[in-house]
């Protein structure tokens, strides 16, 4: 068996088993660890297809970021662990039922297309797989490019305006307020006659 | 000899188990979006499986793609989870005004009004209040 192969089946396995421990494990903590389990036999596994860069950016961006931030979040939060995991029983064998009747189905319709005709070779150098990314990503796929940057924009103030409070000691300033104001009510314009100079 | 559908078949077995997840643990919204990060890891696999073996980058860039989009939606989603959560807790202490004044462990809700009598609690926003500016 070569390396390859015994490489991918490794990988496979405790990403298959680890996933299977996130959707199963009693503390919500434990499913995160696992997941970045997950993430990191994943990222392997896309090393053997020579998609280095998204491997890269599976291991920083979201075991760096996105678990750090489930991290915290499950671990600010005090979960009462037997509520969660009420309904977790009653569930089971149509949830089980589902997964495994759409795994029946994906592995006939991937079995029986001849899909296992190409075998995974690898041909010499050629080139970055990063240059090659950026070459499609800055020219064919520019403006998906910044769509994505905008809507990383989006989420920044979202994230922000939903976790934002307002402290009833600070003073701030209320911009419709402000704009809603007419002169009528701040201003009154009084007549005064204007006296005779005595001379 | 690895071959496509060696690829494709752990997405699938992958996007199984990210189904299942979605149906077992249906109380916590935690874990509910990592299955669903599961589920979006296992079309990642496929994309790039697809666009090593037909030699073609448009697979490599829709998972970019994917990956920005679930970074923004996780992060935006993790900041309600938590409030949801609180919400819930917040529930449960109203359903039943007689428990205990501190149900949970560290808990920094410290009695609803209302807690310790029989009578149906109506009013909760000073514990929202004392939880929010904890």
């Amino acid at each position: 068996m070569p390396i390859i192969e015994i490489i991918f089946y490794l990988f496979g396995g405790v990403l298959t088993l680890s996933a299977l421990s996130v959707i199963t494990s009693r503390n919500p903590v434990y499913s995160v660890l696992f997941l970045v389990l997950c993430f990191f036999s994943a990222a392997c596994i896309w090393l053997l297809l020579e998609a280095e860069f998204l491997a890269i950016t599976l291991v920083l961006v979201y075991v760096g970021a996105v678990m750090v931030l489930f991290l915290f979040v499950v671990m600010m939060l005090d979960i009462n662990l037997t509520q969660l995991k009420a309904g977790f029983a009653r569930y089971l064998p149509v949830g089980v039922l589902v997964a495994l009747a759409m795994a029946a189905q994906l592995f006939i319709l991937v079995w029986s297309r001849g899909l296992d005709g190409q075998v995974l070779e690898y041909a010499a150098d050629e080139g970055s797989n990063t240059r090659l990314l950026g070459e499609v990503l800055f020219t064919k796929y520019l403006y998906p490019f910044e769509i994505a940057g905008f809507i990383l924009l989006v989420a920044i103030v979202a994230a922000i305006m939903l976790t934002h409070r307002r402290r009833p000691e600070t003073k701030y300033q209320d911009p419709s307020q402000q704009v809603r104001i007419r002169r009528e009510d701040r201003v009154r314009l009084v007549r005064v006659e204007s006296e005779e100079e005595d001379r | 000899m690895l071959t496509l559908a060696h690829f494709l078949t752990l997405g699938a077995i992958l996007f199984s188990i990210g189904v299942a997840g979605i149906f077992l643990n249906r109380k916590n919204i935690i874990i509910l979006l990592m299955s669903i990060e599961l589920m979006l890891l296992a079309v990642n696999m496929n994309f790039i499986a697809f666009s090593r073996f037909l030699d073609n980058m448009d697979g490599q860039i829709f998972v970019f793609f994917i990956l920005t989009v679930a970074a923004a939606e996780a992060a935006v989603v993790d900041d309600q989870g938590g409030q949801a959560e609180v919400v819930q807790e917040l529930q449960v202490v109203r359903r039943w005004p007689t428990l205990p004044a501190l149900p949970w462990k560290n808990s920094t809700v410290a009695r609803a009004p209302g807690a310790g009598t029989n009578q149906p609690c109506r009013s909760t926003p000073s514990a929202v209040v004392r939880l929010r500016s904890s």
